[in-house]
């Protein structure tokens, strides 16, 4: 059923595999002489060699060893109710396979979504869960489309995910509820709006602004662009953590109005000004890949040719500001390595 | 390579008659066959019965491709530029001249559907293209300020005239004032040409750049310097034979000037050139072409499948093992699963002839028992506590079988 230009959902009843790829996704390392198991990613592993059984065996305690089989993924299968939601986007947009980006944005939304979804239908918060894919098309592939599946946790299911699905775009708007209005008005996520005990492992993936950003864009088609208080927070962080490192022969200025052949007079988040040139350096958004919010800047980075734009991941900046700030620097240090 | 079709079976050999020593030298087939005259023998030689393109269909190497298409966005703006009489990279009409090509973005793109469109009849690209496609689109952010980057340092001759589409019209006329770019230079006398990515010519200078996307290399150097001498020993082009005065390396984060060489140096250069040529003549004349395996050379080799040297326990033993991916041949023995093999090594850096293997494809591939496979850039996992080594073919991996007498198919 297509709720919109962006949402789509389907239900289905089939089997699903939940697989568990065990610490680092190496899996498991398995002794298939007595069954003992431990992850694979552990550095001293004790299945390779002769061990003691997992069980009591008083006739002979120790397993020889050397019946080790690694990297096994552990895994079951059962049937329930599947609401598949397909959700695509257009450009700038993209939400690319793999990046960290797609996952924060995706796993926000499934929370948020199961979230409204449970409270709209008075469930126990665990009765619902949701996973997301790529979808398995080419669009899937290019970035350009997203599944999240919501599914009954009960085996057999119990018919929530279909009434959820007849909801329609209601228990969207509400999932786009909590992601806006956040009691505790977090950074990222809190337990006053995403966070649960059941969610523990994926708290670091749980980004409200992001997941909003993208849902919004789902519902009205809105191109998602940075909230400006937290643009301009980010860029003084990476513009202050750069500064800090005192660069010889490099001078930073926040907000500094350049002057662009052909392009007149644009406001430059971070100007760096080396015995070369100058450098502008803004934040582009975590699902716009090189989509700076500025009008101004776009141009820039389109259409300049006199200065170069470089655009730096705000996701980045807020989650790994060393990394940011070093890339950053090495590219604005390399251009200070010519030869005259 | 994926496929979600059998990809049509082609054999490969050692080629039937191997290929004629170039008649020009240029710097790229002086290092090829200095560095192995084999490889070049087997890329360069043809094979009618896989293809109608020139050489062994070569394989599909994203960095190159990235390489290429940096060079050609630049190509492409600077003689926009240059056509657009704009005098330098601060002329108030370059935006003007980059919204007429549609920004950058759409620039990259452009190059990037034309660098792929050059591989559409290469059987051997063929299967990585959509991928290749798509991860290049996915890179777009990277290159744009790449190519944003090194333009703002192309530095562009105050021009009353322009000569840029002279290079398109084939004319090999004296050159005046002007900036061309991917302009040949030939020294016809002692055999050589080159192409230069840019030549600025104006009353006070003659600069020659060449744009570089990789890291530095001492070699590059030696390059720019080559086409400056091909510049001034270029009877057509340059028949007052003006030296150049400045020559650039452009690296993605840094140009790199290079002395320029002086009337003697420039005699120096011809010498050690004609010289060099010469003996890879006869080097590449010789039946078969010697080879010379070694880590540096094989590893990249794109028909090292083909190379009797590079199988060889010796060759295999100087290259060593990689953590991750290797090269093997193997005999089939059975199958062990819808899309996995059991075999056994025959030669590999990696394992000991002998050890048993599992050979995992992710599409449908067909062998037999006995059928003895060179398998390229697989992953490798186990061979460990007396398991089987497992060689799993992913986007990139390619599997070739070998029949007796060395003919080898191309099986994925």
């Amino acid at each position: 059923m297509q709720l919109n230009d962006h949402l789509r959902v389907h239900y289905t009843r089939q089997h699903l595999i939940v697989t568990n790829r065990g610490p680092r996704e190496e899996g498991y390392t398995y002794c298939t002489k007595c069954g003992l198991i431990e992850p694979t990613a552990l550095p001293k592993g004790v299945v390779g060699a002769a061990h003691r059984k997992p069980y009591p065996d008083s006739h002979d305690p120790n397993c020889p060893g050397g019946g080790a089989t690694k990297g096994l993924v552990l895994g079951t299968d059962f049937i329930t109710d599947v609401l598949l939601i397909s959700i695509s986007v257009d450009p700038p947009l993209t939400l690319t396979p793999g990046l960290l980006a797609t996952d924060v944005a995706l796993r926000t939304i499934s929370e948020a979504l199961t979230k409204a979804a449970c409270a709209r239908l008075e469930l126990e918060a665990n009765e619902l869960q949701a996973e997301y894919r790529p979808a398995l098309t080419a669009a899937g592939r290019d970035g350009r489309e997203a599944e999240i599946y919501l599914y009954d946790t009960l085996p057999g299911g119990a018919g929530f995910a279909p009434r959820v699905g007849r909801l329609g775009l209601s228990v969207f708007e509400e999932a786009l509820q909590i992601l806006e209005n956040c009691p505790e008005n977090c950074d990222r996520s809190c337990y006053r709006c995403l966070r649960s005990y059941k969610n523990k492992f994926e708290h670091d993936l749980l980004d409200r602004y992001i997941g909003a950003s993208l849902l919004r864009f789902a519902l009205t088609g809105t191109t998602p662009t940075l909230d400006a208080g937290r643009l301009e927070r980010s860029t003084d962080l990476l513009f202050q953590d750069i500064e800090r490192q005192g660069i010889e022969g490099l001078s930073l200025a926040r907000n500094k109005v350049v002057s662009v052949p052909g392009l007149g007079q644009v406001v430059a988040p971070i100007l760096a000004v080396n015995r070369l040139g100058e450098f502008v350096v803004g934040l582009h958004g975590a699902l716009t890949p090189d989509t700076p919010s500025d009008n101004g800047l776009r141009d820039m980075k389109e259409y300049s040719v006199a200065i170069p734009v470089i655009l730096v991941d705000e996701l980045v900046v807020r989650r790994n500001l060393p990394n940011a700030t070093a890339n950053l620097i090495e590219r604005l240090r390399a251009s200070l390595r010519e030869v005259t | 390579m994926i496929a979600t079709e059998p990809v049509p079976l082609w054999t490969v050999d050692t080629p039937a008659t191997w290929p004629e020593a170039p008649a020009e030298m240029t710097i790229t087939t002086l290092s090829e066959i200095e560095a192995c005259p084999r490889r070049w023998a087997l890329a360069a030689a043809e094979y009618p019965e896989l293809w109608s393109g020139h050489g062994y269909p070569p394989r599909l190497q994203l960095s190159a491709l990235v390489g290429t298409i940096v060079h050609l966005a630049l190509q492409t703006i600077t003689r926009k530029l240059v056509q657009a009489a704009c005098s330098s990279v601060q002329d108030q009409n370059g935006p003007k001249v980059m919204k007429e090509l549609g920004g950058y973005t759409k620039v990259v793109h452009d190059c990037i559907d034309r660098v792929l469109h050059r591989f559409t009849n290469n059987p051997r690209a063929l299967p990585l293209l959509e991928s290749a496609n798509r991860s290049l689109r996915a890179r777009t952010p990277e290159l744009r300020t790449r190519i944003q980057t090194m333009l703002c340092r192309v530095r562009l001759p105050p021009l009353q005239t322009v000569r840029a589409e002279m290079r398109e019209s084939k004319l090999r006329a004296p050159l005046t004032i002007g900036a061309f770019t991917e302009i040949e230079l030939r020294a016809t006398h002692i055999g050589w040409k080159g192409k230069a990515d840019m030549l600025v010519l104006s009353d006070e200078t003659c600069e020659i750049t060449d744009v570089k996307t990789g890291m530095p290399e001492e070699r590059h150097q030696f390059q720019v310097q080559v086409y400056a001498l091909l510049w001034c020993r270029d009877e057509e082009l340059n028949p007052n034979h003006r030296r150049a005065d400045r020559l650039v390396l452009r690296y993605s984060d840094e140009d790199v000037q290079v002395a320029a060489p002086t009337a003697v140096q420039l005699e120096e250069i011809e010498r050690n050139i004609v010289a060099r040529r010469d003996a890879a003549l006869q080097t590449a004349s010789q039946r078969p072409p010697e080879a010379r395996p070694n880590r540096e050379n094989c590893r990249y080799c794109g028909v090292r499948h083909l190379c009797d040297k590079y199988w060889t326990p010796e060759t295999q033993f100087v290259i060593g093992a990689d953590q991750r991916f290797t090269d093997a041949e193997v005999s089939i023995t059975g199958r062990h699963g819808p899309s996995s093999w059991d075999a056994v090594v025959k030669l590999s850096a990696h394992s000991k002839a002998g050890t048993r293997a599992v050979l995992r494809t992710h599409h449908e591939l067909e062998f037999r028992v006995n059928d003895c496979l060179r398998i390229i850039e697989a992953a490798i996992a186990g061979g460990d506590d007396e398991q089987p080594v497992v060689f799993t073919l992913f986007a990139v991996s390619e599997v070739y079988s070998v029949r007796s007498g060395g003919t080898a198919t191309k099986a994925s």
